[in-house]
């Protein structure tokens, strides 16, 4: 219906259903993947066993010394998996398929410059044409990257866990956080700068680095040193004048940390902490500037004691931090989980995990002499024969490995459906479904009429034998819909490709009062039909029209003061020998992503008629 | 700090400060929109028409335009918007000397050229038309001549005025913008900001001028046989000291065109009425008022009295008030305060009405001649459309 246009809502039951599908088959397939990993360790420790009953050797394995992972290191690559998984997690949520571009995707980018808008609509778009395929991906990569980094310690493998922390970090950063509103006028470290996820990918990269390099105290001073250099400039930032944070708010509108303050307090949530998120929202209101003058005060004092390097300053400073980092984690982020759309628990943990790690790093730096010791290995059984690379495998470094892949696995479950989306141009069809229903079978023959085109030239149903029809009812005049519903036609026949030739697109006139044939050559101009030679805008006189309507069942009806005409948005698909075979409900949605999985259902119909 | 954190640290810093301080302090190009205001009234000998938005008018798409009629004699404003056609765009108004009126469709959503509808019984019934382009946002986009002829003022990029000897269907280019500036050189013309037709049944255009200190208004010679058609500058002076001014309403009446200029120099706005017959720069006026600081035109309405008089609505939020003149020779009149929130006025004879929106509410207040007050003379309920249109 004209002026109807809806949007499934991101709780839709189509889309959570197909969203549960997805994740049920991807399950499916990674617990067949994981049996089959077991069962080629069980396999290899019974090779192993019998390898070493026939030739005497030892059973199992002896375990190979390698010197232990560093704390610092083990804490960043436990702290960020465990942070993967949460994400993972939270990604399960059924709002994420249609809730995430428009609640947090979109809105996180408001405020960025153009360029960095489209560059996010780039990732939305993707995004929205494939709700599904996308929201599932998200889960299994990250739940992927977290088991990897859980079960990978050392040694190359841990590092490329590192390195798949940093790749997906970075896509998250720019499409999912905009960059972490770096170009954005509000930035502030209270409220997420610069972007959670671009500490898991500084994380990432410090797991990636060489063994070798967390001998000694270097990566933690660095660490150390980093944070005191970017807590100093957000200091700067934050006592920058004329970015409102000097303000508590005004009888109008709340300052910005205030306004930041109170939006997460409106998020759904458990109402303890929506009230104490609100107090503070309050608080900061009537206190603005000394709440600003305290932060400014916090930030730069630690930032500098974490830059002058003074060893006896560093515990203090990271006590300091945690305890001003975990108020601001639950006073001003909120946690960031809430309102069924939280995809990371925010900055303050990634953070203060990068600070401990730092921290942990400077305070208990592994010797150099630890990683020099050589692990003796045995390369020969007992009769000097040389044993296999299989042989030497340690249970638990083969556990590790088969549990590596397994991660791996996982990850590369989920890559493939975004991959798959991000190159496909036709839209998922579920998501008009979730709007209109599944389209209708029909097997009755289409009324035939009298009546003439966009050129004046006569037209019938039985005219058209020998041609599919896709044929619809439009307003000429109509505001929303019916050209929203003229475009969809004309994508259909796009997707169609060279079969489009034989099908007619076909609409009718649905306006008593505008269907002159100048009123739709002008809609056909308006909405660059009238070259496409495939498309007919049927019209006649006001009766015959009404007599065609009433043959397809299409109530149409003039409403009162000044809205449009309104009529059933319905699109029939019409086989060659003049045979109703599909009647689609046409109600175009709201957004592009809706119009355009209209569009690839109708032409998915009419590539079936044309093919039965 | 060791030397090799120094580079990346003052990059670092300068990336974000720059990034941030650069964002913070946007300013907001003012856009350089229409001054007039469409909420428009005529009253002829058949009857008064007016256009009032009413539903939310902060949501666009839950804004509909209504056209209300009062037939010659009657006391009742009734309902009678165009049907078929979502008005959310807004409408504009053609009531010929005739009594016929014309009403155009502005444009909407994805809706790209303007519909017209024209009715002879005062809007019980109405015929349909289209204009292939969009009708300018203008309260006098349109016009309708004494034969049914009519001129159309389309905002396309190339503004052009089209016309058509009566098929509201079949519609011609008459001429562009960038063709008149020649015709107009003492005015420099930089939009045509209204259409009429003179007392010898000729296109009248008004204009948007760079010049200060003239009205813009140009009249069609109609081609003979020495040659094709031209435009003939009839321009109104505006004396020593003018500003440059704009003509926001040009109105053809049974007793000559009436119209309405605003003209600003430096921070003050005036708005001039004047009179003639179209023909040539013969005009009585300009007669001008001033605008209080702030505050802008919210309606006007055109043929109180003989025909020749004229009021405007203008206010700033809830502050408003009414400006009255009865032809030419006499001087603007303030009536007393309007309701708070009128967003309407229309004249009749020396009677003027002013309509008050609340929502899909509407009601009427009227001030008679020698009253102190207005008084609530009419109240409705209107079927707004709310959600059709979005």
């Amino acid at each position: 219906m004209p002026g109807m246009g809806s949007a499934p809502g991101a709780g839709n039951s189509t889309i959570i259903h197909d969203f549960h599908s997805a994740l049920g088959r991807q399950a499916a397939l990674i617990l067949v993947l994981l049996l089959l990993l077991f069962i080629a360790w069980n396999g290899l420790r019974s090779l192993q066993y019998r390898r070493a009953v026939a030739s005497g050797g030892q059973f199992p394995p002896p375990r190979r010394l390698l010197a232990p992972e560093p704390t610092a290191r083990r804490l960043l690559r436990i702290g960020f998996g465990a942070l993967w998984i949460i994400d993972g997690l939270l990604q399960l949520q059924q709002s994420m398929p249609l809730g995430l571009p428009s609640d947090v995707l979109r809105p996180g980018a408001s405020g960025s410059p153009e360029w960095v808008q489209r560059l996010v609509g780039f990732g939305v778009e993707i995004w929205t044409r494939h709700p599904t395929a996308a929201a599932s991906s998200a889960v299994w990569i990250q739940l992927g990257i977290g088991m990897f980094l859980l079960v990978a310690p050392r040694g190359r493998w841990s590092r490329l866990a590192g390195l798949g922390s940093v790749g997906w970090g970075l896509v998250v950063w720019v499409f999912g956080e905009a960059f972490g509103g770096l170009f954005a006028p509000g930035l502030t470290v209270l409220f997420g700068a610069p972007g959670g996820v671009l500490l898991y990918v500084v994380a990432g990269g410090l797991l990636a680095l060489p063994d070798r390099a967390w001998i000694g105290e270097r990566v933690g001073r660095v660490i150390v040193a980093s944070a005191g250099v970017f807590l100093v400039i957000m200091a700067v930032l934050q006592a920058w004048p004329g970015r409102g944070f000097w303000q508590g708010g005004t009888a109008a509108k709340p300052g910005t940390l205030a306004g930041m303050a109170q939006q997460m307090a409106a998020t759904p949530q458990p109402h303890f902490l929506s009230s104490a998120v609100a107090s503070f929202a309050s608080f900061d209101e009537a206190n603005g500037w000394a709440v600003n003058l305290f932060v400014v005060v916090a930030l730069s004092a630690t930032g500098l004691a974490l830059l002058s390097g003074r060893r006896r300053l560093l515990s203090p400073t990271v006590m300091c931090l945690m305890v001003l980092g975990l108020a601001d984690w639950v006073l001003i982020e909120d946690f960031g989980v809430w309102g069924g759309t939280g995809t990371d628990p925010n900055s303050v943990v990634p953070l203060l995990l990068l600070l401990l790690a730092g921290y942990l790093g400077v305070v208990r730096a592994p010797a150099a002499v630890e990683d020099a010791v050589p692990v003796p290995v045995v390369t020969t059984d007992a009769g000097g024969v040389a044993r296999k690379w299989w042989e030497l495998l340690d249970s638990g470094f083969a556990g590790r490995l088969a549990a590596a892949a397994g991660a791996i696995a996982v990850i590369l479950i989920g890559t493939a459906p975004m991959v798959a989306a991000s190159v496909n141009s036709r839209t998922d069809t579920d998501l008009v479904e979730a709007i209109n229903g599944a389209p209708q079978a029909a097997s009755h023959p289409a009324p035939n009429f009298h009546l003439v085109d966009q050129h004046g030239q006569p037209v019938s149903m039985t005219s058209l034998r020998g041609y599919t029809v896709a044929m619809t009812f439009l307003d000429p005049v109509c505001t929303t819909d019916c050209p929203v519903i003229a475009q969809e036609f004309k994508a259909a026949s796009q997707l169609l490709g060279s079969s489009a030739s034989k099908v007619r697109f076909v609409a009718i006139a649905a306006n008593p009062q505008y269907h002159s044939v100048t009123a739709i050559d002008d809609f056909d101009h308006e909405e660059g039909l009238e070259s496409q030679s495939n498309w007919l805008y049927l019209t006649g006189s006001k009766s015959t029209l009404a007599a065609v309507l009433r043959s397809y069942g299409v109530a149409v009806a003039n409403g009162a003061a000044g809205s449009m005409t309104v009529h059933a948005d319905l699109a029939y698909v019409i086989d060659p020998h003049g045979v109703t075979r599909w009647i689609i409900n046409a109600d175009p949605g709201s957004s592009s992503a809706d119009l355009s999985s209209f569009s690839s259902l109708l032409a998915s119909q009419i590539d079936q008629v044309m093919h039965s | 700090m060791r030397k090799w954190l120094v580079c990346p640290a003052a990059a670092a810093a300068a990336v974000i400060v720059l990034a941030t301080a650069g964002n913070s302090g946007g300013v907001l190009r003012a856009e350089g929109g229409s001054p007039t205001a469409i909420s428009a009234s005529a009253t002829t000998a058949s009857g008064s028409s007016v256009l009032i938005a009413m539903g939310h008018l902060d949501d666009p798409s839950n804004m509909f335009w209504e056209f209300f009629f009062k037939s010659a004699g009657s006391k009742s404003w009734v309902l009678h918007t165009p049907p078929g056609v979502a008005s959310n765009g807004g409408l504009v108004l053609a009531a010929a000397p005739s009594g016929s009126l014309t009403v155009g469709f502005l444009i909407s959503a994805d809706l790209k050229f303007s519909p017209v509808a024209q009715s002879t019984d005062g809007g019980d019934k109405w015929s349909p038309g289209e204009l292939p382009s969009p009708l300018a946002s203008m309260p006098d986009a349109l016009a309708v001549g004494s034969s049914g002829e009519a001129l159309a003022l389309v905002a396309t990029a190339d503004q052009r005025v089209m016309e058509t000897s009566g098929d509201l269907s079949a519609w011609r280019t008459l001429t562009l913008t960038k063709a008149l500036r020649v015709a107009a050189g003492s005015c420099g013309v930089q939009d045509v900001t209204a259409v009429a037709y003179n007392d010898a049944a000729e296109p009248l255009l008004g204009l948007r001028c760079a010049q200060k200190g003239e009205v813009g208004l140009l009249a069609e010679t109609a081609p003979s046989s020495d040659g094709p058609a031209t435009w003939r500058d009839i321009g109104l002076s505006l004396g020593p000291g003018g500003g440059a001014a704009v003509v926001t309403r040009l109105v053809s009446t049974s007793n000559g065109v009436v119209g309405l200029g605003q003209v600003g120099a430096g921070k003050r706005t005036s708005i001039v009425a004047f009179w003639g017959g179209g023909s040539t720069d013969q005009w009585s006026g300009p007669t001008p008022f001033s605008v209080p600081a702030g505050w802008s035109v919210t309606a006007t309405a055109t043929g109180g009295n003989s025909g020749q008089g004229l009021a405007v609505l203008l206010g700033s939020g809830a502050r408003r008030r009414v400006e009255v003149i009865t032809g030419p020779g006499t001087s603007w009149m303030t009536l007393p305060p309007v309701p708070r929130d009128a967003s309407g006025v229309s004249v009749d004879g020396a009677e003027v009405d002013t309509f008050v929106v609340t929502g899909s509410h509407l009601a009427v207040w009227a001030w008679t001649p020698g009253a102190t007050g207005w008084t609530r003379t009419a109240s409705m309920s209107v079927p707004v459309p709310y959600g059709s249109s979005s």
